[in-house]
């Protein structure tokens, strides 16, 4: 088994060079194929909002909060539609091997995502 | 293992107490509850093959969350790095994909423990407990198809610590 790969927080420990990660540095063209693959994996998907950070050990990661529609998220079948996207997002934009970032999911429905908005505006 | 499970039979109950008004305590304390299912379910797994079952806890005690996570990722690397070598029928193949889901599971577990025990500035919603519970109770069962397995054994061996 091939077992170069080192994680992200062990690359940088010699901090002499900066490694930007490629999903930072070319945030935009991120942030395209993140909302192209949104809308390959429509109807489920409303859309996804991908945030750029660190992850609680500190490597460079996208947190991808993914608005499904309320059928979509319904408990029959939630895990078959998030499965179904984690997986496309995996495969097709491989964060962590072609942009350098750990991708974590978060799944809400598009009526408590429409919830959580009017409460932060009042 | 009976620990685990307990573990992840609480998550999903306290995921599912008060189901029209649910309480961000009660999401929170599910998605760390499911972050220590799977934690566990690792550590018993782990110290399985110790000899003396009386030192199996006091192993248990030197894995830590750091180089569990990191021994995931590279796992998660590696299955990906090789996915293409087997066809895509095959049972090798099919024991990667349910051990890559496992540890990309397991990682994502992590960062839900951290942000359900410490970030107060995110609200929960149902359906991300929910789907996070799911999850891990998948990657239970896959878990179990794939334990016995030469690349699943290496895995719990990497949980230890780094090569040198």
């Amino acid at each position: 088994m091939d077992r170069q790969y080192r994680a992200p927080s062990q690359r940088m420990r010699d901090n002499r060079i900066m490694n930007f990660p490629r999903a930072f540095v070319q945030r935009s063209q991120f942030e395209a194929a993140i909302s192209n693959a949104a809308q390959s994996l429509a109807p489920n998907v409303v859309k996804i909002i991908p945030t750029h950070g660190d992850d609680w050990s500190g490597d460079p990661a996208v947190f991808l909060m993914v608005i499904l529609t309320d059928s979509a998220a319904k408990r029959d079948q939630l895990l078959n539609v998030t499965d179904q996207v984690s997986d496309f997002i995996d495969q097709q934009i491989q964060p962590l091997e072609q942009w350098g970032v750990l991708p974590y999911y978060n799944y809400r429905s598009l009526s408590e995502q429409m919830k959580l908005e009017e409460h932060s505006c009042v | 293992m009976e620990f685990a499970n307990d573990l992840l039979e609480l998550a999903k109950l306290l995921a599912n107490l008060y189901p029209e008004h649910p309480r961000q305590a009660n999401l929170r304390r599910a998605l760390s509850t499911a972050y220590y299912a799977i934690f566990h379910l690792l550590i018993f797994e782990a110290t399985l093959n110790w000899g003396r079952v009386e030192q199996r806890a006091q192993l248990g005690r030197i894995l830590n969350h750091g180089r569990m996570k990191t021994a995931s990722v590279e796992m998660v690397a590696a299955l990906n790095s090789n996915a293409k070598r087997y066809n895509s029928d095959s049972p090798e193949r099919m024991a990667a994909e349910h051990l890559l889901y496992f540890c990309n599971a397991f990682v994502q577990a992590q960062q839900y423990r951290n942000d359900a025990d410490y970030n107060t500035a995110k609200e929960w919603t149902t359906t991300e407990v929910v789907d996070q519970i799911e999850e891990v109770t998948k990657a239970f069962h896959l878990w179990s198809t794939v334990r016995q397995g030469a690349t699943a054994q290496a895995y719990l061996v990497s949980l230890f610590g780094e090569r040198r």
